[in-house]
Formats: C-alpha cells, structure tokens, sequence
C-alpha cells in the first residue's frame, strides 16, 4: 500500500478508521486529525461503499434449496475426508509389480548347491515401447543367467491419474 | 431450487436495532449454537447439519450472487457448496467459525465458476489482481466524490452501467474482498479467514480494489484522467506492504 498521507494519516490508517478496525484508542487519535482532505477521502469511500451494496445486493431471493437439504439430510455424514488427492490406485499395474518382483526374488533367492562357488547378482531396468512398459530383469546365479521380462500395462489401460 | 424476487430489503447500511453490543452478544450466540450444531452433525446428526446449511443459506447466496452477478449461477454454486460441506464436515476444525468455512468454500467456487466463465486462468497474484483489473491506478485513495444522490443512485442508468462495467472489469481477488466487506460486513479477520490470507493482505487488497473502482467510476463520470498514475508503483507498494 502506498503511504500517502494526508495530515499525518495514512490512506491505510484511514480505511482501516473507516471500516471500524481501529482501537478507540486509535480512533481518538485519527479523529482530532481529521482535516478537509481526509474527510473528502472518507466520503468518497462511503459513496462508494453506498454504490457497491446497491448494486450487489439489490434483491432479496426467496430460496428454496428444500430438495437439496432433504437429499444431503438422507446421505450418511462422511466420516473422514483425505488430507489431499491421491493418486488413483491402480490394482493391474500394482499386481503385476508384485508379481514381477516375486519371481525376481524368487529366481535370486532360489536355494544353490552348498559345494558350488556362487555368485549371485540382479538388476531390473524399466523399457518403454510403442507405449507399453515392460520390466526387465536379468538374474546372475553361479554362473547362470536368466532374463525375465514382465510386460506391464500400457499407460493407457491405467486411466487418467488426476 | 425456486427463486423467486421479492420486495427490496431496507438498506444493510442501517445500525442493527439495541447498538454494537447487542449485535455482538448476538454474533456470540449464533457462534455458540453453530458450534454445538456442528458437534451434532459430525456425530451423524442429519438433522443438525441441515439446520446448519438453513442458517446459512441466504448468506452463502449472497455472496455467490454478488461474486458472480447472475442467480442462477449462484444458486448452482450454492448447492455445490452444501454437498461440499456435508462432504468435508469431518474435517471441519470445530472451534473455527462455520459461516467462514461456508463461505470460503462458497467463494472458492465461485471463483471457479469465475475462471470458467471468462475461460482463463485466475490467480490470487495480488500484483498480477492489481494489472489485472486493467484501471488506472491512483497513488492514494482519491478524495473526489462522484457526487450522487444516494436515494437515487439505482435510478442513475449511467451511473448504473458504469457501476456494472467496473465491477465486471474487478479481478477476482478484488472482487471478493470487496463483496465480504462491502456487502457482507466482515471484519479484517474474518475475511482474513475467509480468503486464507492474511490482514496485510486483506487491506492491501482492499484498498487497491477501492482505488480501482474509484478511477474507473470517475473516468466514466468524465473525470478524465484527474486519478490516473503510473500502476507499477502501486503493484510494488501491495507487494510490500503485506504482512
């Protein structure tokens, strides 16, 4: 706000005189300073004040929101609201995560021969292709090696996440 | 939903009857029954929340009609404000104040249906609000007076049309400061509550929304550009002066 004073007071202090909002401590002290221009600027904002409520709130509507009242009256209370959205839950792209990293844990953990000199190792990485996602994971064991490539859903089989 | 007009109400500008301290005793009793009506409702009392929503229900209108300026709009915002109330009720924090919880819901969609109507994007920039209305900007509040009757003020047609215009031209956050001091009578506060602001920004706010409304008027009235100075300063100066 720009401190544009007139007679020592402010333009904020005397909106916020003229909207009620000062102790009366304060409103003494504005009040033995009002002069011609202050008093000009108070008037103006009333006029304004006096436009603004005749316009806007010129007619008073009979309501009748009964139908929407009963509606909510017959809904049951929601318990509990979400702090924020979250993302949807998607049940295919999250099975198929599952299941992908069992068999990965499955095929790495697998028991071994006690006499053979093992090696474990995996790494999973993430393809993309024409729109579907696939996860690939390549399993090192003793010197074996497996590939398992989990198909994922296409992006667009998981619905729009809002 | 039915409306239908009737007789202009007595001017809201009228002291209430028995003085402030009356009026206050009655704004604490008010407080006090929309709390216990509250704790029924998130209890599972249906009925206690529709009192709720009838104790509000002119106001909520009011303010969605003065934000949006047409009654069917703001009958529609309403209804979406009660469902979204009774939706969100378990979250309503209990001490706070229902009619500002209403009516922040209810201003938010208003915004909304602001944003789809005039099909951009809103934002509550107070820099951006202040370009936004597009009004020469004075550097103070202006210490002219339109010089109107008051009595006759809604039987000015000009002076009607340019009111009109001018609110229209009003940013958003402009509008709604505007809206919860001029015609709903809130306190700094209380408004402060309302938008999710704070003071600072309320009077900020306030005062820019005034001064708008001050230049466009008076250019209208044929005041040329007697109140028109450089907008950037006041951006600057709102900036600056939040709290």
């Amino acid at each position: 706000m720009k401190p544009e004073t007139t007679n020592g007071i402010s333009d904020e202090l005397l909106q916020r005189y003229f909207d009620g909002e000062l102790s009366p401590n304060e409103r003494a002290q504005v009040e033995a300073r009002l002069d011609g221009d202050a008093r000009l600027k108070l008037d103006a904002l009333g006029e304004m004040r006096v436009l603004f409520r005749a316009e806007l709130s010129p007619e008073t509507p009979a309501l009748d929101f009964s139908s929407t009242f009963d509606a909510i009256s017959h809904a049951p209370i929601v318990a509990s609201v979400p702090a924020a959205r979250r993302r949807r839950f998607l049940p295919m792209s999250a099975a198929g995560g599952l299941m992908a990293a069992a068999a990965a844990l499955f095929l790495f953990l697998r028991p071994v021969a006690p006499t053979m000199n093992v090696q474990n190792a995996a790494s999973v990485e993430m393809l993309e292709a024409e729109g579907t996602l696939a996860s690939v994971f390549q399993i090192e064991n003793g010197g074996e090696h497996a590939t398992v490539i989990w198909n994922d859903a296409t992006p667009s089989s998981q619905g729009e996440v809002p | 939903v039915q409306i239908a007009m009737q007789p202009r109400i007595p001017h809201m500008l009228a002291p209430p009857p028995g003085g402030a301290d009356a009026a206050a005793a009655a704004r604490e009793q008010a407080r006090e029954e929309d709390r216990a009506l509250v704790r029924r409702a998130k209890e599972g009392d249906r009925a206690a929340f529709a009192t709720l929503l009838r104790r509000y229900e002119r106001r909520v209108f009011h303010v969605a009609n003065a934000m949006l300026r047409n009654a069917d709009d703001a009958k529609d915002v309403c209804q979406e404000a009660f469902w979204k109330a009774h939706n969100a009720l378990a979250s309503f924090d209990g001490n706070a104040q229902f009619f500002t919880w209403m009516y922040r819901i209810t201003v938010n969609l208003s915004i909304d249906y602001l944003r789809k109507r005039r099909g951009e994007r809103v934002e509550f920039d107070d820099a951006r609000a202040n370009g936004e209305d597009g009004a020469a900007d004075p550097t103070g509040l202006s210490p002219r007076r339109l010089g109107f009757d008051p009595h006759q003020a809604l039987e000015d047609v000009e002076l009607r049309k340019h009111l009109t215009a001018a609110i229209d031209k009003l940013s958003p956050a402009h509008r709604t400061v505007l809206v919860l001091r001029e015609v709903e009578g809130l306190a700094y506060q209380e408004m402060a509550d309302v938008v999710g602001c704070s003071i600072g920004t309320i009077m900020s706010r306030l005062f820019h929304a005034r001064k708008n409304m001050q230049a466009y008027l008076l250019e209208a009235q044929g005041g040329g550009k007697v109140v028109a100075h450089a907008l950037a300063d006041a951006e600057g100066a709102e900036e600056g002066n939040k709290s």
